[in-house]
């Protein structure tokens, strides 16, 4: 916070290039802060860590249980892949920080000057700070996940191709999911708690967006539902990718992102003109 | 028949050390260091049925783990305590029954429910008969003055309101001993005097057995008959009210805002260079308050005037109304000494008249100072 | 007599303790009502999806297709009764961390006892009014049954509880354990929720013992299917252990408590 302020009180005039390289250097000052940060927590990463261990390995489980009974070939998935699957799943999961609570204090407590005032700069302000820890989250996680799976089955049978177009999937992935939960956030104005929503959403996402599960895997009730959500975008997208890249499905879950993310932007925007109409009629 | 009796009490703290650092965590899992700390070294004292006790020292002098260990919460690393006949760290639960402690910073209502409802479970943890406790409830509630906020819930009390309610809390199952940790901390005058006249109420009706902790030299010097002063883990003074009062207790500094220059007030004398006090009034009042001793300029700049007055040599009255007299006075403040410069005081005097060895000068500097409410 | 009176005096205090926590819990009628129905909710969507699993893949060796429901109530009510009457147990890292433990000390009641069933947490009735509804309307069980899963639940709880006690004691020793607790509570919960078919060798001695899933909904899931005493024995058996051991650790760490060289606790 104390950067925004001395933003605003600096007077001298700028260009914009140089005002929009300042704001980049800012912007990326606080994502390396925020990764600092993080990686001091070590103790709590390796806890952390624990729990994907332990779910890859259940559901691994389950999965070598169920080829084993059902044929070795499941909707073009094989036992190998299907773990790989699981684990870049888990990777973006387990990932998210507690963005919503983080926000949601900061919001009642007033901070909501920065809001009304320069939206753009609080947002950003925020989405820097998540970046810098899901990013060093998402890499802690993947050399974990990617110990896991190896030892349970064996070294990844994926191309090239799949692994150069996971990173822009997950990066979408990951924006998706910010937007989507600072819009939930923003209904703090409304409601004494956005808890329950934000963990309904995160729930929604985990089952209907293929966490432990692709969703061609899905029966079929389930499977229209999932593929129409956008919850896929998010776990689902980047997975089936890296796993088993296909040009074609490739093209068409990144325009679903593309589409979630502006409809998500969207949304958030509404709220946002709703919100500060709310605090002007009512004076915070 | 002492209550409460303690013999060469000691505790010695044994705390790993550890560097700053990764480096410094790691070596110390490696290969830990202790560190001893001797929170209290052999304490004696003895308190008899019904008396108020003021337990009073700075931060880090071991009060609190005195109390502890006198409450069963901590054992000794030796020496021996007996409260109401039970050892405190041997039969905590037991010795649970006949005594209470309330602290002025953590509360025991829960926060949520009105205090009626936290009144009924410390019923049922206490185990009291049902119409003792509502007799005793009751009567609590009538000298608390209690009875319309029963049944707010307790996060909207003022703090004073629920101080009260703390404090009937923790006397329901009718409890021999008392320990009551900054009980007015953060109260407006009125609150604290209400309080302090509650203590003594109960102290003098039910004869209830108070061990006071504080910060405030008002709440020493209106609640409690004796007084123990407690540094550096050892009891520095265990003596009357009265006495610490007239000894260190005397001394008030008085800061005046006043709508005149403050130098107006000043004469310096001509021998000496001292400044000292010396207002134009008529007739022999002037002579008293300019040749009167115990008067103290500390500063005198601008609109600011500071003394300090050691009323057992000059009393306060007449010396701000002179001030008053001579000229408009737009803000006053009179304060008593903060504990930890009584302290000082008396560690002083001590050493003066050879009573007690003074600490080495780092320790002393170690001990944060607490502004007084 | 005197055992009988303490006995009734115990259990008024955790009934006394219990309506404190839900009359705090009601202060706030919306909120509460928000959090069971979420996690009722929650619940359910995943007991849907896993159906859905097992429908099209189906478990051979004598699973059948209402297993799964079982499971997931079993477990749920077990975890919701214990945290609906021992909510503060989680915390207990934390509590003993801050010196939180004084306050507990301080009252004439089992220390352990006390702290445990200090707060409750609401969104646990959600767990309990899934499980219940979810065995009732999917399996229709008899009279028997219903007692039997009533019993195991109970015997659950007193489980997770005592884990809790026994990884949360861990902070008397290890200082700051709060990320471990969560992860283990965690680990337990998930164990708990799958079918024991998929264990096999080593990790089923692992979740008979250290991580105790398997009694938690696999021995229950057996005596549902055909009751046994000697699975009813085994389940009371290992609930009694597990319990003592809790209350073992406990004391140890407390001892080390009192003594004030706690890790971590300044004076």
């Amino acid at each position: 916070m104390d950067i925004l302020l001395k933003e605003r009180t600096q007077a001298r005039p700028r260009g914009p290039k140089t005002r929009f390289r300042l704001a980049c250097s800012k912007y990326l000052a606080i994502l390396r802060v925020s990764a600092a940060n993080n990686l001091a927590y070590i103790l709590e990463v390796i806890f952390r860590a624990l729990f994907l261990i332990v779910l890859i390995f259940v559901i691994g489980q389950l999965w070598k249980t169920t080829f084993a009974q059902h044929g070795s070939l499941l909707a073009g998935f094989t036992p190998n892949t299907m773990v790989w699957y699981l684990a870049a799943a888990e990777i973006i999961a387990t990932s998210l920080p507690a963005l919503t609570r983080t926000i949601d204090q900061e919001v009642r407590s007033g901070e909501l000057a920065y809001l009304l005032g320069r939206p753009c700069s609080y947002v950003l302000y925020n989405y820097s700070r998540y970046l810098g820890e899901r990013l060093v989250r998402l890499a802690l996680n993947a050399v974990v996940a990617a110990c896991v799976a190896l030892i349970f089955v064996g070294p990844p049978q994926i191309g090239l191709v799949g692994v150069l177009a996971w990173p822009v999937m997950v990066f979408l992935a990951i924006t998706i999911e910010f937007v989507c939960y600072f819009a939930i956030v923003l209904l703090a104005f409304w409601t004494e708690n956005t808890q329950p929503f934000a963990f309904t959403f995160s729930r929604l996402e985990l089952v209907l967006g293929g966490v432990l599960i692709p969703i061609e895997v899905f029966p079929q009730p389930l499977r229209g539902v999932a593929q129409i959500l956008p919850f896929s975008t998010m776990l689902y997208g980047p997975s089936r990718i890296l796993v088993r890249f296909n040009v074609g499905l490739f093209g068409q879950l990144l325009l679903q992102q593309v589409i979630t993310l502006m409809v998500a932007g969207l949304i958030l925007l509404v709220l946002y003109t709703l919100a500060t109409r709310r605090v002007s009629i009512n004076g915070g | 028949m002492p209550i409460i009796e303690v013999e060469g009490l000691y505790k010695t703290f044994r705390t790993r050390e550890r560097a700053a650092g990764f480096a410094g965590s790691l070596s110390a899992f490696i290969k830990p260091q202790y560190r001893a700390r001797q929170a209290v070294k052999s304490t004696s004292f003895t308190l008899e049925a019904g008396e108020v006790l003021a337990f009073i020292g700075p931060n880090g002098a071991g009060k609190s783990t005195t109390i502890k260990m006198l409450t069963g919460i901590l054992y000794p690393s030796g020496g021996r305590a007996s409260v109401l006949g039970f050892v405190p760290w041997e039969q905590r639960r037991k010795l649970a029954y006949h005594i209470a402690s309330v602290y002025g910073q953590k509360s025991q209502l829960w926060y949520h429910l009105p205090p009626q409802d936290t009144f009924n479970l410390l019923a049922r943890i206490y185990e009291l008969d049902e119409s003792e406790y509502r007799k005793r409830r009751d009567f609590l509630v009538e000298v608390f003055e209690i009875a319309e906020h029963m049944r707010t819930p307790a996060r909207k009390l003022s703090l004073g309101e629920r101080m009260r309610c703390e404090l009937a809390a923790a006397l329901l199952h009718k409890p021999s001993v008392v320990f009551l940790d900054e009980p007015t901390i953060g109260l407006d005058v009125i609150a604290k005097q209400r309080i302090r006249d509650l203590i003594g109420q109960l102290n003098a009706e039910e004869g209830l057995t108070v061990f006071l902790t504080s910060h405030d030299a008002g709440d020493i010097e209106q609640v409690c008959k004796r007084a123990i002063v407690i540094n550096h883990g050892e009891v520095v003074l265990d003596a009357p009210v009265a006495r610490l009062k007239h000894d260190y207790l005397r001394v008030k500094t008085v800061d005046l805002l006043l709508e005149g220059q403050a130098t107006e007030l000043i004469a310096s004398d001509s021998e000496s260079g001292q400044q000292r006090l010396s207002i134009q009034l008529p007739g022999s009042l002037h002579e008293e308050i300019t040749s009167a001793e115990g008067i103290k300029i500390l500063k005198a700049n601008g609109h600011g005037l500071k003394l300090e007055i050691d009323t057992a040599l000059s009393p306060l009255e007449p010396v701000i109304a002179a001030i008053m007299q001579h000229g408009h006075v737009i803000d006053m403040t009179i304060s008593d000494p903060p504990m930890e410069e009584i302290i000082a005081t008396m560690y002083r005097q001590a050493a003066r008249t050879g009573n007690v060895a003074l600490p080495d000068e780092e320790e002393r500097v170690e001990t944060p100072l607490e502004a007084t409410s | 007599m005197t055992l009988v009176r303490s006995c009734g005096s115990t259990l008024r205090f955790i009934g006394a303790y219990f309506v404190a926590n839900l009359q705090a819990a009601m202060e706030y009628r919306v909120a509460f009502g928000v959090q069971i129905l979420v996690m009722l909710g929650n619940d359910c969507l995943w007991l849907l999806f896993w159906w859905s699993y097992f429908q099209r893949f189906p478990l051979v060796n004598g699973w059948q297709q209402t297993d799964i429901v079982v499971i997931w109530a079993v477990s749920a009510l077990a975890f919701g009764l214990g945290m609906a009457v021992c909510g503060n147990v989680p915390k207990m890292a934390q509590i003993v961390m801050t010196g939180g433990l004084d306050a507990y000390l301080g009252m004439p009641r089992n220390a352990l006892l006390h702290l445990c069933i200090a707060a409750t947490d609401p969104s646990a009735w959600g767990d309990v009014l899934f499980a219940i509804g979810a065995y009732l309307l999917l399996l229709h069980p008899g009279v028997l049954n219903l007692l039997i899963f009533l019993g195991s639940a109970v015997a659950g709880a007193l489980i997770f509880i005592s884990f809790m006690v026994i990884v949360g004691s861990l902070a008397f020793f290890l200082g700051n354990t709060d990320g471990l607790v969560q992860q283990l509570l965690n680990a337990l919960i998930t164990f708990s929720s799958y079918p024991m078919n998929l264990f096999t060798g080593g990790v089923r001695i692992l979740l008979f013992t250290v991580l105790p899933a398997g009694f938690i909904s696999f021995v229950p899931l057996q005596m549902l299917h055909h009751f046994t005493w000697p699975l009813l024995g085994a389940l009371f058996g290992f609930t009694l252990l597990i319990l003592l051991c809790a209350v073992g650790i406990f004391h140890l760490g407390l001892k080390r408590y009192e003594s004030g060289n706690l890790l971590g606790m300044q004076n």
